[in-house]
């Protein structure tokens, strides 16, 4: 009985003390020392060569992941921002609704500001980070990698066979971000449109509710008018 | 120290394993964090975004990007290997390893599926070949996929919000469109008016009597201890009172009382169980018997401040029931019943019984106007109700007028010192003129009919006489025959004559007709003109007299 009571502890053990060692190898993994947020947006690397060197010398993974983040961040903002402003009387005549007038390519950064939800906005600030993203990865192209498994860092050929592994990835990453990036903006531009809508056809629906309402109410009251006005006069024509 | 040994085993031991699984996570697998914290997470549909049970307003579309990379990136791939993998009889993790190059795992796989080979007895060159036919078939796999999610997030999102399916977005503009029509145009339940009440009480006779359905309270059917039968079309109930008693009771139809004269019936039962009566003309004894067993009746007389609270006599106890039977009044009591057997006792049982009335007072309405009707229904209802007072007018009739004379809404006042109120009628009506014997009726038509009626008519007709009487005054010297031919021209001629006066006349009389009609029918529909001008402002008054009645106050 003793022998099993100790065969328990030790299983016991054992497994806590594994499970705590995974937990902490996939926290130091994930963020808690590479893939430190620097609080930049990849927008600002197009006019910062400095923090395109720092992204690209956090290895492809990392930027892979917060590239994604950002832009992920990008439209839950932006739609967090359309629901408030949806909330608001007359929303559709809002400025941060609409596209600001004379927009084009070369002001929307001074037009489209954080608060603008249009779509033309929303993708140019996305197509920014894209843009500053690409030129990231394309940096990340001229760095050996560090991301290898293993740790077989030191050896040469492991290292360009995963550097080729890694710009080939590097490649199709363009284009699929690429991709992701403009079926995203498809699907917020249907949002943007759709849910308006919605909000609207629902107030109507409110409003028709109460039409009704009032129209029954009426009915009632129709119900019990007399079909005769029996001995009823009146000294005038009212 | 001893009780620490396992501790420390133990810790050593998950460190080891710890490690070991990391070591080999690492090994196996090319770290992509983003791609594993979208797989790893629960956004796989478009529902999981916009239409989760329970995601509020504020949450509608986030992590929109990582659901739309999920499907065009994580999803295809994660599918092909799946499906490789099963194709293969592979775990996915195996089929992402031989994916990865790792032949080793084909090599010592004990459940490789579409090949004969066998795990371990095969050639690495063997080993190599199923390898690339897995990485082809992974390839086709993805290409597949990647072309399903690519095609779903391309049209998906145009058709997600309208497609009628508000399961897949939480909103769909369908839908409300739909719901926008069902409130304006369409109708659920069917309007009625005096059909059966709405909210009416439930009733305690059910609907459905026949055959009656003797179900316990607890639905375990016929309650114990009683059994049913039928004789004469009667349904009875006999209730076992435990032991060899019972109680017979008739089972009625409906859970109503019958309508039974109480009183008649109880004096009928009370003469039945009467003593047998002294011989005719003992009535003083009769009126003191019956006196007797009035008195020795248990039930009390409610008192006479209490008629208002509830009556329910009390009886004796049973012990003492049985020690003085019969006791009998007004049918409430026991009997011994005369057709018992020897050695038995059986009875019959009058049970009292008190009934608590509850009145219930609740409104109910015969009209089902439910909150799911349309307005157009509503609509149509108020217009059919009003027809039935628009085919009345809503003028006061109380004062009378001439023919055609519009008599409403006349203005009187009063003549002063008299107590007489006047009515002036402002257009007296032109009455039709009296003279049916001239309109519509033709004057040679009523000449002939006069002529006929004095017989002038013969007379006139005979053109014999005519002849014989110019030839009886011929003057001499003139033949019959050339008289004749001269009489006989005269005639023609004069009747010629006559009748291109008769066509004057006739054409002159009735363009005066004409003229005249015409003269007297002018004045009537300029008249009849003004009336309708009239007519007219009387309805637009009355338009303005239901505005008006409108505003005012209701009583309620």
């Amino acid at each position: 009985m003793e022998i099993f009571k100790k065969i328990i502890i030790g299983l016991a053990a054992a497994l806590i003390t594994a499970g705590g060692v995974t937990i902490y190898a996939q926290e130091e993994e994930e963020g808690g020392i590479v893939c430190d947020s620097l609080d930049k947006s990849f927008a600002e690397v197009q006019e910062d060569d400095d923090l395109k060197n720092t992204f690209a010398e956090m290895g492809y993974l990392c930027v892979k992941k917060l590239y994604h983040d950002e832009m992920n961040e990008l439209f839950n903002k932006k739609l967090e921002i359309l629901l408030n402003l949806l909330k608001e009387k007359d929303f559709e005549k809002k400025p941060d609704f609409q596209v600001p007038g004379n927009v084009d390519v070369d002001n929307y950064k001074e037009l489209c500001k954080v608060e603008n939800v249009s779509t033309y906005c929303v993708s140019m600030q996305a197509l920014d980070i894209y843009v500053g993203y690409t030129k990231v990865l394309d940096q990340v192209k001229g760095y050996l990698p560090i991301e290898l498994p293993g740790g077989d860092s030191g050896v040469i050929s492991k290292v360009f066979k995963e550097s080729g592994k890694r710009d080939m990835a590097i490649a199709a990453e363009v284009e699929n971000a690429r991709k992701v990036m403009e079926a995203t903006i498809g699907a917020y531009n249907e949002f943007r449109l759709a849910y308006p809508m919605h909000k609207k056809y629902q107030q109507i629906i409110k409003d028709l509710v109460k039409y009704k309402q009032k129209i029954k109410h009426i009915r009632s009251e129709v119900i019990e008018f007399p079909i005769k006005f029996v001995d009823a006069t009146s000294t005038a024509c009212k | 120290m001893k009780k620490l040994m396992p501790i420390t085993i133990g810790i050593l031991a998950g460190t080891v394993m710890g490690l070991t699984m990391v070591s080999h996570a690492e090994e196996n697998t090319v770290t992509n964090i983003w791609d594993d914290i979208v797989s790893y997470g629960n956004l796989f549909e478009w529902q999981d975004v916009f239409g989760a049970v329970g995601l509020s307003e504020d949450k509608q579309g986030k992590d929109l990007y990582k659901l739309i990379y999920n499907k065009l990136l994580v999803r295809p791939d994660d599918d092909s290997f799946k499906a490789v993998a099963q194709n293969y009889g592979l775990t996915k993790q195996e089929a992402e390893d031989v994916a990865n190059g790792s032949i080793s795992t084909i090599y010592h796989s004990s459940h490789m599926k579409g090949s004969s080979l066998k795990a371990g007895k095969m050639t690495q060159a063997e080993a190599i070949a199923l390898s690339d036919q897995l990485i082809n078939d992974l390839n086709d796999y993805r290409e597949l996929f990647t072309l399903q999610q690519e095609v779903d997030a391309a049209t998906a999102q145009s058709e997600l919000f309208s497609n009628g399916d508000v399961a897949d977005s939480g909103f769909d503009l369908v839908y409300d469109l739909s719901v926008i029509e069902q409130v304006l145009f369409l109708s659920n339940t069917e309007i009625s008016v005096g059909a059966t009440f709405e909210n009416q009480l439930d009733s305690p006779v059910p609907k459905n009597s026949n055959p009656p359905q003797y179900e316990s309270p607890d639905g375990a059917g016929t309650p114990d201890g009683v059994t049913f039968s039928e004789e004469g079309g009667e349904t009875t109930a006999k209730i076992s009172l435990g032991g060899d008693k019972s109680l017979t009771a008739p089972v009625l139809d409906g859970d109503v009382c019958t309508s039974e004269d109480n009183l008649l019936e109880a004096l009928g039962e009370y003469e039945s169980t009467l003593p047998p009566t002294p011989p005719a003309g003992d009535d003083d004894d009769e009126g003191e018997a019956t006196d007797t067993q009035l008195s020795q009746s248990d039930v009390p007389a409610a008192t006479a401040d209490s008629w208002g609270s509830v009556f329910c006599p009390e009886f004796n106890d049973p012990k003492e029931r049985d020690a003085n039977p019969p006791v009998e009044s007004l049918g409430l009591g026991f009997s011994q019943e005369g057709d018992a057997e020897e050695g038995e006792t059986s009875f019959t049982v009058s049970l009292p019984l008190c009934l608590t009335i509850e009145l219930i007072k609740d409104k109910a309405s015969s009209y089902t106007a439910g909150s799911d009707q349309c307005v157009k229904c509503e609509v149509d209802q108020i217009n059919k109700l009003f027809e039935k007072t628009l085919m009345h007018s809503l003028v006061p009739n109380k004062v009378t007028g001439n023919y055609l004379e519009g008599a409403k809404c006349k203005e009187t006042f009063d003549v002063p010192l008299i107590d007489i109120k006047v009515l002036p009628i402002p257009a007296p009506i032109l009455t039709p003129p009296k003279d049916d014997l001239i309109f519509g009726n033709n004057i040679f038509e009523e000449w002939n009919k006069f002529v006929g009626r004095l017989g002038w008519k013969d007379l006139l007709a005979e053109d014999e006489y005519i002849e014989e009487f110019e030839l009886r005054n011929l003057p001499s010297g003139i033949s019959n025959i050339e008289a004749l031919v001269d009489i006989q021209g005269e005639k023609a001629r004069n009747r010629v004559e006559a009748l291109d006066e008769m066509a004057d006349i006739q054409t002159a009389l009735t363009g005066g007709q004409n003229n005249i009609y015409s003269q007297a029918l002018l004045p009537e529909m300029r008249q009849m003109t003004v009336y309708f001008e009239r007519f007219k402002k009387v309805f637009e008054e009355t338009a303005v007299v239901c505005k008006s009645i409108v505003s005012k106050p209701t009583i309620q």
